[in-house]
């Protein structure tokens, strides 16, 4: 184990979830030129304050990941887990796992490499505009907003627009967990 | 030092490793507290957005909605607070007949959210407290800047430095 004062990126959570997360990324990065270049670019970048965070479990409350205080808040794997590798033929613009790594991945860099890494608007519309080169690889509609509002039962629906007029419900239980989805 | 391959630079973001435990989304919130005046804001960066902001005005908070119950991250999570506007320092609320309703991002950690859930500090926005707050106005809808530094209480002190700035913006 080495010193998170030493090294430049912290992955934290159970062994057995940072195993699932690595192995998320790999995949990831085995179909998109956009996830090797933003991984690519976390891995060349050894300033101790651009170091990213990302600690990996099944956290209540959180749809996908939480910002946090200073880009540090918790990934739920349970969420992830729920997107597909690829999108289905006669599903194609609907969300994939790695297009929600990037956007995570790259929310927590813009926010580290910025003068206030507290500030939650500019490096979301940043890793919006990475995962949109995502999905423009695949073929995919760039994503326009991304609310998160209230839903039936307690729960949460977050919403995706895109912009040739198509969107995505992810329907969330009260404590936040992937109930179903309203693919594109 | 670069890394020759994609597969080494994924080695350096996942095999760098601190000391293992579950995030608990808890860190941070220090961090973020230890920037702030005794008063609870930073002026320098409430001034520093006032550039930013189609609004701002002083006002009591009156209502808190519901909370939708979750953190923004990968979606944009906002509650909703009425504040009874006693003036406004800059612009005005598209529909100021009545309460105007400000959407706040809910943001983990941040200095409006509660510690414990994901919602608003029902301490931050008591309806006994005078808050000065900085807003855009998108599609009708007011929003207010972010999550830490766009509203604060209003005191004197800072009242007084917004209007100075702002008195000095080209207009």
């Amino acid at each position: 184990m080495r010193d998170l004062r030493v090294t430049p990126h912290a992955l934290t959570g159970h062994d057995a979830d940072r195993e699932a997360f690595r192995r998320m990324m790999r995949d990831s990065m085995g179909d998109s030129p956009t996830m090797r270049n933003l991984v690519s670019g976390i891995g060349n970048d050894t300033d101790p304050n651009h170091r990213i965070t990302a600690p990996v479990g099944t956290p209540n409350n959180v749809m996908v990941d939480s910002f946090g205080a200073r880009a540090n808040g918790p990934i739920d794997l349970a969420d992830l887990r729920q997107f597909p590798q690829s999108a289905a033929s006669d599903h194609p613009n609907e969300m994939t796992r790695g297009e929600q790594i990037a956007h995570i991945l790259a929310e927590r860099r813009s926010a580290m490499t910025s003068a206030d890494p507290t500030d939650f608007n500019p490096a979301h519309a940043a890793a919006t505009a990475v995962h949109n080169e995502d999905r423009a690889e695949r073929g995919q509609a760039a994503e326009t907003s991304s609310p998160g509002h209230a839903g039936p039962n307690g729960g949460m629906i977050g919403t995706t627009n895109n912009s040739d007029g198509t969107r995505q419900d992810v329907h969330f239980d009260a404590s936040g967990n992937i109930i179903s989805m309203d693919r594109p | 030092m670069t890394w020759r391959t994609s597969s080494q630079a994924l080695l350096a973001v996942s095999l760098a490793l601190g000391p293992t435990g579950c995030g608990n989304g808890k860190q941070g919130v220090a961090e973020a507290g230890a920037e702030r005046k005794e008063s609870g804001v930073d002026d320098d960066k409430l001034l520093e957005r006032l550039g930013r902001a189609d609004l701002v005005f002083v006002g009591k908070p009156v209502k808190l909605h519901t909370s939708p119950g979750a953190w923004s991250g990968r979606y944009e999570v906002y509650q909703e607070v009425e504040y009874a506007v006693a003036r406004y320092l800059k612009g005005r609320a598209p529909n100021d007949h009545g309460p105007v309703v400000v959407s706040h991002l809910l943001l983990q950690g941040a200095r409006t959210a509660d510690p414990d859930a994901p919602r608003l500090s029902g301490s931050f926005f008591a309806p006994d407290r005078t808050l000065i707050v900085l807003a855009r106005v998108d599609k009708g809808q007011i929003v207010a800047l972010d999550a830490n530094y766009s509203v604060a209480p209003a005191t004197d002190e800072i009242v007084t430095a917004v209007e100075r700035r702002l008195a000095e913006a080209p207009r």
